[in-house]
């Protein structure tokens, strides 16, 4: 259990370090594209050499795998930055020519496709790497600590050039820096993790584990290094959860990681301080109100100079006569209260001395933050 | 030479019809991967209508993977909506993964509580079973571009408002997020029908390559969906004829050449030969592909 624990935790590292990288260039499913395209290496390695479980079948695939995430990135170059539709048009076809071969050379021997798209995490354990007898612990943990070193190592060499490479390629390329090596070390390294890890998690967990804490950290900040910190530590959160739930309730151990990923990155989009749901509704309120109020500020001001304040500005007259509902009304109300604008008084909204200078600027048209607030009250009208 | 089967046939021409139609959409609406994902987000809906019916019959099948795989795509296009950082493909992703690892644990609840439970039924439904293609199938998919067509040749105005200048059509009072709801169901109703007759693959490859075949070539809206249909068809067409010419040159009795991967190959052959060969329009040249002047 802790071995699958293992493995599962340094797959959600590797892929928390290749997550934002894929996310920021918009490319996400590659992983998905990859574990797919593998067939094609897997069914030439099997043409070639016809032995089932032999390591030529894994290279094979880790070749295909990266000559199509590669000719993928060429391809959307092509196809100016299409890049969904430049997976689209790579995967299948890569899919084809191995399923065709397969279906040639293969047809009476147990190589099963369906089993590539589940994957198995629960006997990825099964496989040990021993070093003169001595049982060293799983291989696939043994392969994915690797894989983690290999990045952490290519992070800290090319650290700059890489937030070039992610948010400004060109100016990168102008200023001489190696942006073309760079689109090859992202596409080996995120081909690597790919393949190393789809035989124990599955391409589907894999891009639960690519794109979910991505998300998830993307929400909660701006900043690129904080950015890869929360990707890792969302995955790992996400594996412990996953794993814990499977325990609980004896589920598919990679269904069950992929879900609590699915569901902490959906919590993320609800909760998330400035770009969450939660939050944006609140804000759209609070500036309804704040329009609310200026508008009784303004209003109540011109009924006091005409004079009729008295039928005008109770409660009703105000919801009346400006279209509001009684809440908008009080809430409005309240607000210049809290800044001691206006006053009730026997019923009757009063300004006071402070609310004639603030009516009176912003009917005017002086007020500096008046400008702003047409983007701030359409919020609610994007949200529908 | 001896003729392809009759229904395998027609089913080829009208996967190649309706892909073609509702890939030019998608195209347009830079989403080439979302037949893959609603593809995908089909697996738990399989499950389920099995689970809560216990029939195996394509019909109760299609139903559940339509409810699922249109909610799905219903709600990538309101987190599109809602939270720009998800566009290009952050919430396919998102929405692909958390699908199929519903399936995966639906699947190994339903293996733990259900008595004699055999994969066969419902791991087919995924990934297409071409050879046993049969008349109603064809009619389907027929039957399903039909419809498709006639929902885009009467909303085209509508459809050619949101692909290009959104707010503009908004403004205008076109119902912009109900023309996108109803294409998303529609998308999901096109992957549906043709999930269990020609599989995820077949179907997701024809969504992208067609409409890239034709894109180069022309600049008009109207030309673009028409020709990506007819293309389909076209390919759809030939397709198995040239199954059996292979079968009969280079086949070994008893091993059949597949037809999806066929139709696979020949349509991004057709997309790459048109990308990187001469246009037909000689306008689009300096433009090159997919962007406007």
């Amino acid at each position: 259990m802790l071995e699958i624990f293992l493995i599962g935790a340094l797959s959600a590292i590797g892929c928390g370090l290749t997550g934002p990288v894929l996310l920021l260039r918009r490319r996400v499913l590659l992983g998905d594209a990859v574990s797919h395209s593998v067939l094609a290496g897997i069914g030439i390695a099997f043409w070639i050499h016809p032995v089932v479980n032999s390591p030529w079948l894994r290279l094979g695939a880790a070749l295909s795998g990266c000559c199509a995430a590669w000719v993928a990135t060429k391809l959307t170059g092509i196809l100016r930055g299409r890049a969904d539709a430049a997976l689209g048009l790579v995967f299948p076809l890569f899919f084809s020519i191995g399923a065709l071969i397969l279906a040639i050379k293969a047809s009476n021997t147990h190589l099963d496709v369906d089993q590539v798209l589940s994957g198995n995490l629960e006997s990825s354990w099964l496989e040990r790497f021993r070093l003169g007898g001595t049982d060293l612990g799983p291989q696939a943990a043994w392969n994915m600590l690797l894989i983690v070193v290999a990045l952490l190592a290519a992070g800290w060499i090319w650290w700059r050039d890489l937030q070039l490479y992610l948010f400004d390629p060109q100016q990168g390329q102008i200023l001489g820096r190696p942006m073309a090596f760079l689109e090859i070390l992202v596409v080996v390294a995120t081909t690597s993790v790919i393949v190393f890890s789809f035989d124990a998690m599955g391409p589907i967990l894999l891009v639960a584990l690519l794109a979910g804490p991505g998300i998830c950290a993307w929400f909660l900040t701006s900043q690129i290094g904080p950015f890869f910190l929360a990707t890792v530590a969302a995955g790992l959160l996400s594996v412990l959860a996953g794993t814990g739930l499977a325990c609980a309730l004896d589920l598919n151990i990679a269904g069950s990681i992929g879900l609590a990923a699915f569901l902490i990155a959906l919590g993320t989009l609800l909760m998330a301080p400035d770009h969450g749901m939660v939050f944006r509704l609140l804000q759209a309120n609070r500036a309804r109100i704040r329009f609310v109020a200026r508008l009784l500020a303004v209003h109540i001001c011109q009924h006091e100079i005409k004079g009729d304040q008295a039928s005008e500005n109770t409660r009703v007259g105000l919801r009346d006569h400006l279209k509001l509902s009684e809440k908008e009304v009080a809430a409005g109300a309240l607000w210049l209260q809290a800044r001691s604008l206006a006053v009730w008084e026997n019923q009757i909204l009063v300004s006071t001395h402070a609310g004639k200078i603030f009516a009176k600027s912003l009917a005017e048209g002086q007020d500096s933050t008046d400008g702003q607030m047409g983007g701030e009250i359409q919020r609610p009208a994007s949200l529908m | 030479m001896t003729t392809p089967d009759g229904a395998v046939l027609f089913a080829c021409i009208g996967a190649g019809l309706l892909y073609g139609l509702l890939g030019s959409i998608t195209h347009l609406r830079r989403q080439s991967l979302r037949g893959d994902v609603l593809a995908h987000s089909a697996w738990p809906g399989v499950l389920v209508a099995f689970a809560i019916t216990g029939e195996k019959s394509p019909v109760v099948l299609a139903l559940g993977a339509f409810v699922f795989s249109a909610g799905f795509g219903l709600v990538i296009t309101w987190l599109e909506r809602l939270f720009p950082r998800l566009k290009g493909d952050g919430a396919h992703a998102l929405l692909l993964s958390g699908s199929f690892a519903l399936g995966s644990v639906v699947w190994s609840l339903m293996q733990r509580h259900m008595e004699g439970l055999g994969q066969a039924g419902l791991k087919s439904f995924l990934l297409g079973q071409a050879a046993a293609v049969q008349w109603p199938d064809a009619w389907t998919l027929l039957g399903a571009s039909m419809l498709a067509g006639l929902f885009v040749y009467s909303f085209r105005r509508d459809i050619s408002g949101i692909l290009f200048d959104r707010d503009h059509a908004f403004l205008l009072g076109q119902p912009t997020l109900a023309v996108e709801w109803i294409l998303d169901l529609f998308l999901a109703l096109g992957v549906v029908c043709g999930l269990q007759v020609v599989g995820m693959v077949v179907l997701s490859a024809l969504l992208v390559a067609l409409p890239l075949a034709v894109r180069p070539h022309t600049k008009s809206f109207g030309t673009f969906v028409l020709a990506s249909t007819m293309l389909g068809g076209a390919i759809g067409f030939v397709t198995p004829w040239l199954v059996i010419f292979l079968e009969s040159s280079f086949g070994h009795p008893g091993k059949g050449i597949p037809t999806g991967p066929i139709f696979v190959v020949m349509a991004t052959l057709v997309a790459i030969a048109s990308l990187f060969g001469p246009r037909f329009n000689n306008k689009s040249v300096a433009t090159g592909i997919g962007v406007r002047r």
